[in-house]
């Protein structure tokens, strides 16, 4: 149930986040879901990526810092009150998140977000056993 | 090991013997054959003939880089040019190149002296020597060859660049010895590290590193990386390229070969003479070379001098590391600041790289330092907090050091220019507006 992350640094400054898609699009990998943290001089663009062990090689080749995390993909009803119900579901089992986005979808009554959270293997413990639904690396790389 | 014990082993009561001969001597020559110098001794109405101790060397005129350039290429050589065999010249990045022209003799002293260099390092007729010093007008290529092969050793003559190739080469000959530039070292570690080499399964043992300062905690990296011992050297392009002073394996110091070289510490903003183990800026007189035999060059360089007798048995005066250069100084607020002294930070912060760059600027009346440091894969992390702490620790050991406030900025791996010869560490804007 854990889904492997691909992080790589980023300075602040144009066409810098545009040199990692590129390598991806030569690559011929397909994004999942993307989202971007900035500090006030650096970024950390978070990708979900079809194949991340390919993903990591290429970045690696193309000079960029890399990093692999584990983070896990919850499924929620695409309607109003989705994600608050899932999220207290989370408070409930006690899970700290680190931060969270959502995977760019396709037309479905699901949203899925990605979430990054400290100790995560208790948290899928918790988690499926309150009936909160999981995706699997298969679902969240091509299946959506 | 000691190659020339004769020599390198002499009593201080002989040395200074010789260096007087010597000094009258050379001071005699230069007189007679370099008008530039006769006119400067001539308007102070100093003869040569006057030198009768070591101690008048001090009535002597200076001379400096800046001189050096007037005289560009060869108003200072002492020989007519049928005799100067070769012509060096240093890469001339800010302004004119200080060009050096060497006679058949200085070439011959020149190895000689490497061969001094090599054999302190540790290097004996059984060592493969690579040498990645770039070679052409820069000395240390040809400098460290001619030394290397004098004492017997093999030269891998590869020069610098195509770090793959020098490793591919490193590991199919069977090199035991690796000279060239301490930042370029690094360099070859971090590609031997992502080719996945293995080190410890290298023949390589040692390092003779020089051409520009380095600190103690970068020898400790590139030992602990490339599994070697680093040894430091010194020379400069003005005196007669690498072939100035080596350590030797007790790494106390570098032992200034002073039967050619004679070394004085001054004060550099009074140019008065410092006493013993103060540290201040390096003057060098050459008392044997032929054809550019230069008197009380002012190196800018800072160190000091320590005469006690080493273990070794040498019996030259060991100079202190080089921290920086006069020239290389930054006054920051009123704060003196040397580049190795960042750096010496930046490596003993386990998670920074020693890949940096300084960036000073002037906002409004108030200079500002940005420190750019590399983030590579050890120092990367997904948590954006974890990286701003390491801009942090890096910051706050400066301000513990220097008493600066720095801005420490992380920027993408391999963007900071890599050097095959000197690193460029400072970037200074204040002088363009």
């Amino acid at each position: 149930m854990k889904i492997k992350q691909v992080s790589v640094f980023l300075e602040n400054k144009p066409g810098h986040l545009r040199a990692v898609t590129e390598e991806l699009t030569k690559a011929k990998l397909n994004l999942r879901a993307i989202s971007l943290a900035d500090s006030e001089d650096f970024g950390i663009v978070r990708m979900v990526v079809e194949d991340p062990d390919k993903a990591y090689s290429v970045l690696r080749a193309a000079n960029h810092a890399v990093q692999e995390t584990e983070v896990i993909a919850v499924e929620v009803p695409d309607q109003p009150g989705g994600l608050h119900n899932v999220l207290r579901t989370l408070e409930e089992c006690g899970v700290n998140i680190e931060y969270m986005y959502s995977v760019l979808e396709r037309k479905s009554n699901k949203a899925v977000i990605i979430l990054r959270v400290e100790g995560i293997d208790e948290v899928i413990r918790k988690l499926k056993t309150a009936n909160v639904k999981l995706l699997s690396s298969g679902e969240v790389y091509n299946a959506l | 090991m000691i190659w020339d014990r004769q020599h390198e082993c002499m009593s201080r009561k002989r040395l200074r013997e010789l260096q007087l001969t010597r000094l009258k001597s050379v001071v005699r020559r230069v007189y007679k054959n370099v008008p530039y110098f006769r006119s400067k001794l001539d308007a102070l109405g100093l003869k040569p003939a006057k030198i009768k101790s070591l101690d008048d060397l001090r009535k002597l005129p200076f001379i400096t880089k800046h001189e050096l350039r007037e005289t560009y290429p060869f108003g200072l050589f002492a020989t007519p040019m049928k005799d100067i065999v070769r012509i060096h010249s240093s890469s001339g990045t800010t302004g004119k190149p200080v060009v050096a022209g060497y006679t058949r003799s200085d070439l011959n002293l020149w190895a000689e002296l490497m061969a001094r260099t090599m054999t302190a390092g540790g290097t004996t007729a059984d060592d493969v020597v690579q040498n990645a010093y770039g070679y052409g007008l820069f000395t240390g290529g040809l400098g460290i060859h001619y030394g290397a092969e004098k004492i017997g050793a093999t030269v891998v003559p590869i020069s610098g660049g195509n770090t793959a190739r020098q490793l591919m080469v490193m590991e199919d000959f069977g090199v035991t010895v690796l000279a060239c530039t301490p930042s370029y070292s690094l360099q070859i570690a971090e590609v031997a590290e992502e080719k996945g080499m293995d080190m410890r399964k290298m023949k390589l043992r040692v390092g003779i590193f020089g051409a520009e300062p380095w600190s103690e905690e970068m020898r400790k990296e590139i030992e602990e990386r490339l599994r070697i011992r680093a040894l430091d050297i010194y020379g400069l392009t003005e005196i007669i390229g690498p072939g100035v002073a080596s350590e030797c394996e007790h790494r106390c110091g570098l032992h200034i070969f002073e039967d050619h070289f004679l070394p004085e510490i001054i004060d550099p903003d009074t140019g008065e003479a410092l006493p013993e183990g103060q540290r201040g800026e390096l003057v060098i007189t050459c008392l044997t070379k032929k054809a550019f035999p230069v008197i009380r060059f002012r190196t800018r360089d800072i160190t000091r001098l320590h005469h006690e007798k080493c273990d070794c048995g040498r019996t030259f005066a060991r100079m202190e590391r080089v921290t920086g250069r006069t020239d290389d100084m930054l006054i920051i607020r009123g704060v003196n600041v040397f580049p190795s002294q960042i750096e010496s930070v930046l490596v003993g912060i386990e998670e920074a790289e020693p890949h940096y760059q300084l960036i000073v600027r002037k906002d409004g009346p108030m200079d500002t330092l940005e420190v750019q440091v590399e983030v590579d894969q050890r120092l990367f992390s997904d948590e954006i907090k974890k990286l701003q702490n390491v801009e942090r620790k890096v910051a706050h050991e400066i301000n513990s050091l220097l008493g600066i406030h720095a801005k420490v900025t992380l920027v993408q791996p391999k963007t900071i220019e890599r050097s095959m010869g000197k690193a460029k560490r400072v970037i200074d804007m204040r002088k363009e507006g």
